[in-house]
């Protein structure tokens, strides 16, 4: 168990707001602590005449109350002078939104893609410009990085905390905002050989949420941010561009299968272990005998899992909801292969002939 | 009715010597009661049906913070049925807390006892339609709580291996949260959703808003009695009167919006959900061009009721009543143009969100300088320290909170950061639930006399105010600090960084509960067991404590002298008693200053 303090810096919170990482998390915090400033004095002063009145003014000590009061000046100051403060505050308020609205003319391009329950961030490969799907940020440290978001389903929002940005992720029309990092994270897992030194430093990246409620799985609609500097950054694109090899070497289709698995957010509904989700597990899907709600019935397959990937609400597995969205525009031919693949290699019934596997028997 | 006799005493009624015949002892039998006119008892049907919605969100409010005790599932092993569990929960809290207690609480209690007392007159315009407006509510309400159960009930009860559980005839449940928020509620759930039948409900308790609403205002501009000019409304009918203002123009927006959510579903017809063209920020403009004036309507009958409190145990005029009285009607008509500062981050343009930020800035500050005034009232009082008066203090301290924090949501660049996390939930709390609730309270011991004929134990109603205010602090304070972390609002689970905070807000959710059983039990203990109450017992100079208490069913035996509200140093106490007595003609006290 970690200390609160621990947790606190695992979690990038520092003291009453979030670690600093983006260019106008300075201008908002400055605010923040001018308005508390504010509020602050108003508090004490308000408390400490009501407590003071309380006391001084009790019926045991002041029995007789004073006449009626009024009091024009009085009432002028207290009326002008709140009001001069809200003017200042919504003006610092405004030009702070000013810079947050109006961006750079050059930035880097992510598209957002918010859906129940996970995030796809569409990135351009820095070198041929084909696009990268990733389920976490990259940033570059520095530059002026443009999100411009759909969803496709219900109304998500895109909010991480660090960098004080948030913006609605909304149906049928594009929201943009754009951040410009300003602090890389300490450690880059790419340069790290092992698979937990790269979760560990994945999980030292910063929070990104999911801020409006969208279901079930809302609370679980979380991803990170890893903030790089310009060279690491465009290194780790290249590197996450091609999920088909690894150092040169192409990677066995199911190993790319499990890679998008997570990436493209299949995970959230669906389990390989067995448990039932939001969707029926993967575990020994392939090849099985499927019920639909409709009193139908199919050999889950190659067509039929393409089918249910493309037009997830044509057949429907008892006793799930027709909760999936498509992934048609959103996974390639190859892709949807791999993915075929990683079920055959987590189902019993398939076994494929002369793989390594059976070599090994 | 008129064939009771006069009875003389009761304007000068002595402490102990309850009145024979009064609204309580008036008639007889359980339908003397369901079907009365008598605006009194109304008015305690309402209190039944509005406390036992307050217990029943209440009690969700405690499991929400119990599910919340730790980021790991709590009231069942399968996370998704937990989160689903605590969806269902949030909503039912939110949906039950808004629509059945802190909008009627304070108007359709205390104001239909209260309203046509102080005014001097016998009943509201329309009895009948006041009647009419409690059996809305509570078949509204019934609607309501029987859909949001019936989800709680079949998730609670279902059975991983049959894979079904208890389900009630058309108790799908609603997990959308109180805010209907397209196109979540048009999707969510197919067939199997009760957005239908929740929205239904939410619609017909709008209907016995607006009733009401109707009723005060054609009572106060019809049967005012001669003399009770606009400016000798007490505040508290100028707060009720604002407010039905904003309850008969606004609330059919919600009613209007609430009908096309249903033509969507049920029709297919595009208006705010993309897939079939419609545009779901356009739900978001309709659905706060309601919700955000509805805020008035909880917190402007609050306002008017700390005004009559402050001023009658300070024994003091009240300071400024003319700007308190038109401040009440300019916050319920500014409340109507800032409902854009909730969607600053939906997309809308900047300029629309600058001007609604400028705007709502200005709300902010007739806000401010009614708590100038209750202070200046205070200054130089004679100030009685009972059971009301600590509520009305406390009342200060919560909306001050609430009101500076909302600061920090007006501003347009910091709310980007703020924009649903617990900042926001912290804030709506401490305006919506702190100063609403309190002044409840605070309104309900002060005129618990009134209705009953009792006095309530004055030792454990500041002893109870006490416990509800420390853990209603500790309840929300740390939630201020965990927004502004980042901790986004309706999560069933948290990243581990936030678990302290969490826990500490349980903890007062908790002490809260103490505190509401503590004062629950207080009013029932007065009730049986206290003592016979004076007409007066704070010597307030409104219309209602110059008759007996309980009141006459006509209200008052003879017709009252109207002078100003808030004059009341002809009032003297009997200190032995504690029951106060109108010298006329006693002399004002010398300047002390």
């Amino acid at each position: 168990m970690l200390s609160p303090h621990q947790l606190l810096a695992a979690s990038h919170q520092g003291f009453f707001m979030p670690k600093q990482a983006s260019s106008i998390a300075p201008h908002v915090d400055w605010l923040m602590w001018f308005i508390n400033a504010v509020s602050i004095f108003f508090t004490v002063l308000i408390f400490g005449l009501v407590i003071y009145f309380a006391i001084r003014y009790r019926a045991s000590r002041n029995p007789v109350p004073a006449p009626a009061g009024h009091n024009n000046m009085l009432e002028a100051v207290w009326t002008i002078i709140p009001s001069i403060i809200v003017l200042v505050i919504f003006f610092f308020g405004f030009r702070g939104y000013m810079e947050m609205s109006v961006q750079p003319v050059a930035a880097h391009q992510v598209r957002v893609i918010g859906f129940k329950w996970g995030w796809t961030f569409e990135y351009r490969h820095p070198v041929d410009g084909t696009p990268i799907k990733l389920d976490r940020l990259i940033l570059p440290e520095g530059e002026p990085v443009q999100f411009i978001m759909e969803s496709t389903d219900v109304i998500h929002s895109l909010f991480i905390p660090s960098m004080r940005m948030k913006k609605d992720v909304v149906p049928g029309r594009f929201n943009k905002f754009w951040v410009q990092p300003t602090r890389a994270n300490e450690v880059n897992p790419y340069l790290l050989p092992t698979d937990e030194e790269k979760a560990a430093a994945w999980a030292a990246a910063y929070d990104v949420y999911c801020t409006e409620y969208c279901g079930t799985k809302h609370s679980k609609m979380l991803t990170k941010a890893l903030v790089l500097p310009p060279d690491q950054y465009r290194a780790a694109l290249i590197i996450e561009g091609n999920i088909f090899e690894k150092d040169g070497q192409p990677l066995p289709l199911e190993i790319v299968g499990e890679t998008l698995y997570t990436r493209r957010g299949c995970n959230q509904c669906h389990s390989i272990d067995g448990k039932s989700g939001i969707g029926p597990t993967w575990k020994d899907l392939f090849g099985a005998q499927r019920q639909f709600t409709d009193g139908t019935s199919a050999v889950a397959d190659e067509n039929y899992i393409k089918e249910s990937i493309l037009y997830p609400g044509r057949k429907i597995v008892a006793p799930y909801g027709n909760v999936m969205a498509s992934y048609l525009g959103q996974l390639n031919d190859r892709e949807i292969g791999a993915l075929i693949e990683y079920m055959k290699s987590v189902s019993a019934k398939h076994q494929t002939l002369g793989g390594p596997q059976s070599n090994a028997d | 009715m008129s064939t009771i006799a006069p009875d003389i005493r009761v304007p000068s009624q002595p402490s102990g010597e309850a009145p024979k015949h009064h609204y309580l002892n008036h008639t007889k039998g359980v339908l003397s009661w369901l079907l009365t006119l008598d605006h009194k008892r109304i008015g305690l049907m309402y209190m039944v049906a509005v406390l036992a919605a307050f217990l029943i969100g209440g009690i969700f409010a405690v499991l929400l913070r119990l599910e919340l005790f730790h980021p790991d599932p709590t009231f069942n092993s399968d996370p998704t049925k937990a989160w689903d569990l605590y969806n269902h929960f949030f909503t039912l809290h939110g949906a039950v807390m808004v629509f059945m207690f802190i909008i009627p609480a304070v108007p359709a209690i205390l104001g239909n006892f209260v309203l046509p007392i102080m005014l001097g007159a016998k009943d509201v315009a329309f009895p009948r339609l006041n009647l009419a407006s409690f059996w809305v509510y509570v078949l509204g309400g019934l609607f309501l709580l029987y859909v949001l159960f019936g989800g709680v009930l079949y998730i609670a009860t279902y059975d991983e291996i049959t894979g079904t559980g208890i389900r009630l005839p058309g108790g799908f449940g609603l997990d959308t949260g109180w805010t209907f928020y397209t196109p979540y509620s048009t999707s969510a759930g197919g067939t199997q959703s009760g957005v239908i039948a929740a929205t239904m409900g939410v619609f017909i308790l709008g209907f016995s808003s607006i009733l009401t609403g109707l009723n005060f205002i054609a009572t106060i501009h019809m049967l005012r009695p001669k003399g009770m000019t606009w400016f000798r409304l007490p505040l508290f009918l100028w707060a009720l009167y604002s407010t039905s203002l904003i309850q008969v123009l606004a609330t059919p927006v919600l009613a209007i919006t609430l009908l096309l959510l249903l033509a969507e579903r049920i029709l297919r017809i595009g208006i705010f959900d993309p897939s079939i063209g419609g545009d779901p920020v356009l739900y978001q403009h309709f659905f706060w061009f309601y919700s955000h004036p509805a805020v008035y309507i909880m917190v402007l009958p609050a306002l008017g009721v700390i005004s009559e409190l402050i001023t009658t145990f300070s024994r003091r005029h009240i300071f400024g009543y003319h700007f308190i009285a038109i401040s009440s009607v300019a916050i319920a008509l500014l409340g109507f143009l800032v409902w854009g500062h909730h969607m600053f981050t939906s997309g809308q343009s900047a300029l629309t969100n600058a001007i609604f930020s400028l705007i709502t800035f200005s709300v902010a500050i007739p806000s401010a300088v009614k708590v100038f005034n209750w202070v200046a009232t205070l200054w130089g009082g004679s100030i009685h320290l009972r059971t009301p008066m600590i509520y009305a203090l406390c009342f200060i301290g919560l909306f001050v909170i609430g009101g500076l924090t909302g600061l920090h949501l007006g501003t347009l660049s910091t709310d980007i950061h703020l924009h649903d996390t617990y900042f926001v939930v912290a804030h709506f709390h401490y305006v919506m639930v702190g100063s609403s609730l309190f002044a409840f309270l605070g309104g309900m011991y002060y005129w618990f006399p009134k209705m009953f004929g009792k006095m309530y134990s004055e030792r454990w109603g500041i002893v109870g105010a006490i416990i509800t205010y420390v853990g209603f602090n500790l309840t929300f304070f740390v939630q201020f600090i965990a927004g502004a972390q980042g901790m986004p609002r309706r999560y069933a689970s948290y990243p581990d960084g936030y678990t302290i905070y969490h826990q500490i807000s349980t903890v007062g959710a908790l002490v809260v509960s103490v505190g509401l059983f503590m004062i629950l039990f207080n009013w029932l203990h007065g009730l049986i067991k206290g003592k016979p109450a004076p007409a007066n017992p704070w010597g307030g100079n409104t219309l209602e404590w110059q008759t007996s208490s309980p009141p006459p069913h006509d209200n008052f035996a003879t017709t009252p002298e109207v002078g100003d509200p808030y004059d009341m140093h002809e009032w003297e106490e009997d200190k032995r008693t504690g029951a106060w007595t109108k010298v006329p003609g006693k002399a004002a006290p010398a300047h002390a200053h």
